[in-house]
């Protein structure tokens, strides 16, 4: 029986997924098809008749915005919406703004799947001659943020370092008051929570590519123990495609 | 000498406002051209290089996609919307859903403008047989409010709107814009209204001849005691404002027969 559900949505293609370039930090926003999934996810929410009572994002519009079109679908837009540096995607450091395939033919596909795929690894840092270098370390929301916690980079350790303790001390106590909690936020970010969730090994989280536009739903036991494998809300086709699309990036395009 | 600045938003059509019914705490979502009002005035602001730090909603679903489309429009998506029933719009009671030939009918022309013009006569409560009652009590947000749903408003006149909004305005508001906050409020006619009147020390007899224009943001500069320093401003091309301004007065006069 569970004593909790937690639902989790990755956002759906950004302007960016489509050119194949790292984003990261950088505020891309969706693309039609990112926001026809996002409206795809809500209405699987609505379909099943899920009701929250805190929503929690990321500071990035794609997040956001996903949130922002589920919400509307299952008509719950006046639920409290908390919004977190913390739950951003993963920062790629100089990697921001390449494009992947470009990546791949510079730097070899082994590199690039080291600098995206592996556990402790950190991609180059984004330095103040990068290109969005003023675009992102000085933008207005991270003015609050100490010089520690401004990243120039991460590696997916780095990641979840960060989205961990909002999701200890923020989220679970919401969950344990008995909110039901949706988060719409990032490939990475998600991935944090999922791996301190099931107790995934590095290896393990590494594998695992969550779709996109998808609700994800955890059924937890009163400790927050996942009591099965997580669900997807959607049609069998819709999921298994998904997971397929994320796993094709990376390799460089002959 | 200006130091704080607050920003007021009425949001645009809503389906109803087409009918020129009383929507009040009805759940309505914007009209299309409700949706583009709230676009357009997020373009404006965005021209015009303004910056929000936070923005207040009410918990009406048009006011708060109102507020997202502003910020979409002003790529600042990631500024925190805090939500509130009391921004609400101003409950009208029995008249809810009416529209003006049917509350003449109804009530008697007298009457209505009595209830629309005064400060403090409030409307005929609504009553568990109203059309509206169970899609507004039944409605789960209203058990989310700072006060028990029982004790949430069955009618309200513009006083009872400022009474419940003030202390919101003191304790949540007030502080972030002490905190140098640029701060938007996106809400509807009769809670910017009942603002307005606080802030500008508006008479209970001059508020009646307030109207603001939908979608057209109020610019409020205001001194260290929040008293504003200048006469409001309302933003953006002028032939503009006055069109809205012309909208939401043609929408007030008396219609003749059906």
């Amino acid at each position: 029986m569970a004593a909790y559900k937690l639902v989790l949505i990755r956002h759906g293609e950004s302007c960016w997924n489509q050119e194949n370039r790292f984003c990261g930090w950088f505020d891309a926003d969706l693309s039609d098809t990112g926001e026809h999934e996002a409206k795809r996810g809500g209405q699987a929410l609505k379909d099943a008749g899920y009701e929250f009572d805190i929503c929690y994002t990321s500071v990035l519009k794609r997040a956001i915005r996903t949130l922002w079109f589920v919400l509307d679908s299952i008509d719950q837009m006046w639920l409290p919406v908390h919004r977190t540096w913390r739950l951003n995607e993963r920062h790629y450091g100089g990697l921001t703004g390449l494009n992947k395939a470009e990546t791949a033919a510079i730097h070899g596909e082994a590199q690039v799947k080291i600098w995206r795929r592996s556990f402790d690894i950190p991609p180059p840092s984004m330095d103040d001659g990068h290109d969005f270098y003023q675009s992102i370390s000085k933008d207005r929301r991270y003015a609050d943020l100490t010089e520690d916690q401004l990243p120039s980079c991460e590696s997916l350790k780095d990641t979840i370092a960060r989205a961990l303790p909002f999701w200890n001390e923020e989220i679970v106590p919401q969950i344990k008051e008995g909110k039901r909690v949706l988060i719409a936020a990032h490939g990475n970010s998600l991935r944090g929570i999922v791996k301190h969730l099931e107790g995934m090994s590095e290896e393990a989280i590494m594998e695992l590519n969550l779709p996109t536009g998808i609700p994800i739903v955890y059924e937890l036991d009163k400790n927050l123990k996942p009591l099965g494998p997580m669900q997807f809300l959607g049609d069998e086709e819709t999921v298994k495609k998904a997971m397929e699309a994320v796993a094709a990036q990376g390799k460089a395009k002959k | 000498m200006s130091k704080y600045k607050l920003f007021l938003l009425r949001h645009g059509e809503g389906a109803w406002n087409k009918e020129n019914r009383f929507c009040s705490w009805v759940d309505q979502k914007l009209s299309e051209d409700g949706l583009k009002e709230a676009q357009d005035c997020g373009r404006l602001l965005k021209e015009q290089g303004y910056k929000f730090d936070l923005v207040f909603t009410s918990i009406l679903s048009r006011s708060i996609q109102t507020a997202w489309l502003v910020l979409e429009a002003m790529g600042q998506e990631w500024v925190p919307v805090v939500k509130s029933w009391r921004l609400n719009e101003r409950h009208y009671g029995s008249l809810i859903g009416l529209n003006r030939a049917e509350m003449a009918l109804q009530h008697g022309e007298e009457k209505v403008k009595l209830w629309r013009r005064s400060y403090d006569i409030t409307p005929p409560p609504i009553e568990e047989s109203h059309p509206y009652f169970l899609e507004i009590y039944n409605d789960r947000r209203y058990t989310t409010c700072d006060v028990p749903k029982e004790n949430l408003p069955r009618a309200e006149s513009l006083k009872e709107v400022l009474d419940r909004l003030l202390p919101y305005w003191d304790s949540t508001v007030v502080p972030e814009i002490r905190k140098g906050r640029t701060v938007l409020i996106s809400a509807h006619g009769n809670s910017c209204r009942a603002l307005l009147k606080h802030l500008e020390g508006i008479s209970d007899e001059g508020i009646a001849s307030v109207t603001l224009p939908t979608g057209i943001p109020v610019l409020l500069e205001l001194d260290e005691n929040l008293k504003p320093v200048k006469p409001r401003q309302l933003l953006g091309d002028q032939a503009k404002i006055q069109a809205a301004i012309k909208k939401v007065e043609d929408q007030g006069k008396a219609k003749q027969s059906t």
